[in-house]
């Protein structure tokens, strides 16, 4: 079926939209929510939480690509389990050392006083990747919003591994001066 | 802030943004591939170009019977000389329409010419009796007035070489005609010739029944042109001419005066030269009138097309695709002796440079590996300080 008959099922309220939607984008959404959490029944019901969130917020909204918009969705449910799970034990391997990378861009200064909206924090970043080569920013969204491994994007866009790391390095270090310049770091 | 919350707004990046971040790069080969297909692709034009080149050269040699003339062997010209023997009329031919000779013309003066023109006359008129059958043809086509030229011309593709040139020799000497020439050699794909004949003109078709039974008749061209006003029209010429040449004489016998008869002599010789230039003509026409030429393009093949029976498309597309399916398996056989000949030629073009190149990448590759290793190391040293 079809995203726009998909969505068509949604307004109309009819159940049938989360069936069709867990035939089509389960495996999908799975994967994004395996990358921050280890375990999968963890994972499963991040999938399942995906679909009722979705189910509540369509309508009113109307999402633009369909399955980004539950790539969203699950990263976050993913998100908030981690962190209630943190306490017990770590995550997955490689959203950890995502996050491990991510420090780097706001480590070595001290943290303002007064913390800034995180919807503020959302325009920096999108502005970052806009600034980016698309070829940069394409490879900084495949790491720090789909986890992708070094090595998965490195056959994803037919590169060295060790250009991908390069790559990388060098946009972390570009979003930290960003940072600092827009005073999220001090 | 923490770590989380960068990763969090990341997650709020455009949607369409992320979309495109999907999409793959089609993943590359490595080098030594493109090169391989680099080189592949001109071998294969290499290959392709000559291979059409070699084709279009065999299908102009099969249908043009011009390339036989660069081939200089020839029928036994006792071959030859026999079948004109045969036909020995024609030597009377020739002989009975010889001009009378310059030095009695000279001595004699115009006396001499009248003499002779007259006999020309009663010769003309008779038309050649001498010509035996050819004459008779000649005769038969005047008396109803029609003067018709027939040239016919074959190619004919043959497994019989031998038979076919002798049949043609056999025929030819039956019909009472001879070989006006033949050209004969051994080309790349078998023997091949080329033979003129000359038939009298009801002879022709008689000469050409069944000749088919000897090989693949490829191609006829049978062609008749009247050549009837022509020929009266140089008849009436002559006989104008005639009658000018009578008064000159005429006026010649009475003249008294040196400059008269110098005036006369010239416009004599002015009509004898003409009349001489239309009796060539009438002599000419005389011999394509009473022996028709036939013209025949033989090659030898292991192989012989099945000539097209009816003009059915069935039949056409059988020929035809017997016809290319010959020529492919010929042309893939030729391509590979003729890439085995010439495999030494792609090993030193093409072989070596490719090497060549080979190398040089590998070098400037480890140089520009060696430059970047010692710029990182630098840059590293420099931020641990």
């Amino acid at each position: 079926m079809e995203d726009r008959q998909i969505l068509a099922l949604y307004q109309e309220r009819d159940e049938r939209a989360i069936a069709e939607t867990d035939s089509k984008y389960g495996s999908y959404c799975y994967m994004v929510a395996k990358k921050i959490l280890d375990i999968h029944e963890d994972a499963e019901e991040c999938v399942n939480d995906t679909w009722m969130r979705a189910w509540e917020t369509i309508p009113p909204q109307v999402p633009e690509v369909f399955r980004i918009f539950l790539a969203k969705i699950t990263r976050n449910l993913a998100l908030d389990t981690y962190r209630a799970n943190t306490a017990k034990k770590r995550g997955n391997g490689e959203f950890t050392a995502v996050l491990d990378e991510l420090e780097e861009v706001i480590a070595g200064g001290e943290q303002p006083e007064e913390a800034l909206e995180s919807k503020e924090l959302s325009e920096t970043i999108k502005s970052f990747v806009d600034t980016l080569p698309k070829r940069d920013g394409d490879i900084f969204l495949r790491r720090y919003f789909y986890m992708d491994s070094t090595r998965e994007i490195a056959e994803r866009y037919a590169m060295k591994e060790a250009n991908v790391l390069t790559i990388l390095s060098r946009t972390r270090k570009i979003l930290k001066d960003r940072l600092i310049k827009e005073g999220y770091v001090l | 802030m923490k770590k989380e919350e960068v990763f969090e707004a990341i997650g709020e990046v455009d949607d369409k943004r992320l979309e495109q971040t999907e999409y793959k790069t089609k993943k590359g080969l490595p080098w030594p591939a493109y090169m391989g297909i680099g080189i592949a692709a001109c071998f294969i034009m290499f290959v392709g170009l000559s291979g059409g080149v070699f084709l279009l050269g065999k299908m102009s040699r099969s249908s043009s019977s011009d390339s036989y003339k660069d081939y200089g062997g020839s029928l036994s010209y006792e071959d030859w000389s026999s079948a004109k023997q045969a036909a020995g009329d024609y030597g009377d031919y020739e002989e009975m329409y010889e001009y009378p000779e310059a030095e009695d013309y000279s001595n004699e003066g115009a006396s001499y010419a009248t003499e002779s023109y007259e006999d020309y006359d009663t010769e003309l008129s008779s038309n050649g009796e001498g010509l035996g059958n050819g004459g008779t043809a000649s005769n038969l086509k005047a008396s109803d007035g029609t003067k018709l030229i027939r040239t016919v011309s074959m190619t004919i593709e043959t497994q019989q070489y031998d038979e076919l040139l002798q049949q043609i020799k056999d025929r030819t000497n039956e019909a009472g005609g001879y070989i006006q020439s033949s050209n004969s050699g051994n080309g790349y794909y078998g023997r091949n010739a080329y033979v003129e004949v000359r038939v009298p003109y009801d002879k022709v078709d008689a000469f050409l029944e069944n000749i088919g039974n000897y090989g693949t008749v490829k191609s006829t061209n049978d062609n008749t042109e009247d050549v009837s006003l022509q020929y009266s029209d140089t008849e009436a010429h002559i006989a104008n001419l005639k009658t000018q040449h009578e008064r000159i004489l005429a006026l010649m016998e009475n003249a008294t005066e040196l400059e008269d008869i110098i005036t006369l002599n010239q416009e004599l010789t002015r009509i004898e030269s003409e009349l001489d230039s239309y009796q060539k003509t009438i002599r000419n026409y005389d011999n394509l009138v009473s022996y028709s030429t036939i013209s025949i393009d033989i090659t030898e093949t292991s192989y012989s097309t099945p000539a097209v029976e009816d003009d059915s498309i069935g039949s056409r597309i059988a020929s035809g695709l017997s016809d290319t399916m010959h020529n492919l398996a010929t042309l893939f056989g030729d391509l590979l002796v003729w890439f085995v000949v010439n495999l030494p030629i792609f090993i030193i073009f093409l072989g070596i440079p490719a090497i060549i190149c080979l190398i040089i990448f590998l070098i400037v590759r480890a140089n520009i590996k060696k430059s970047r290793a010692k710029k990182l190391a630098a840059k590293a040293a420099k931020e641990e300080k």
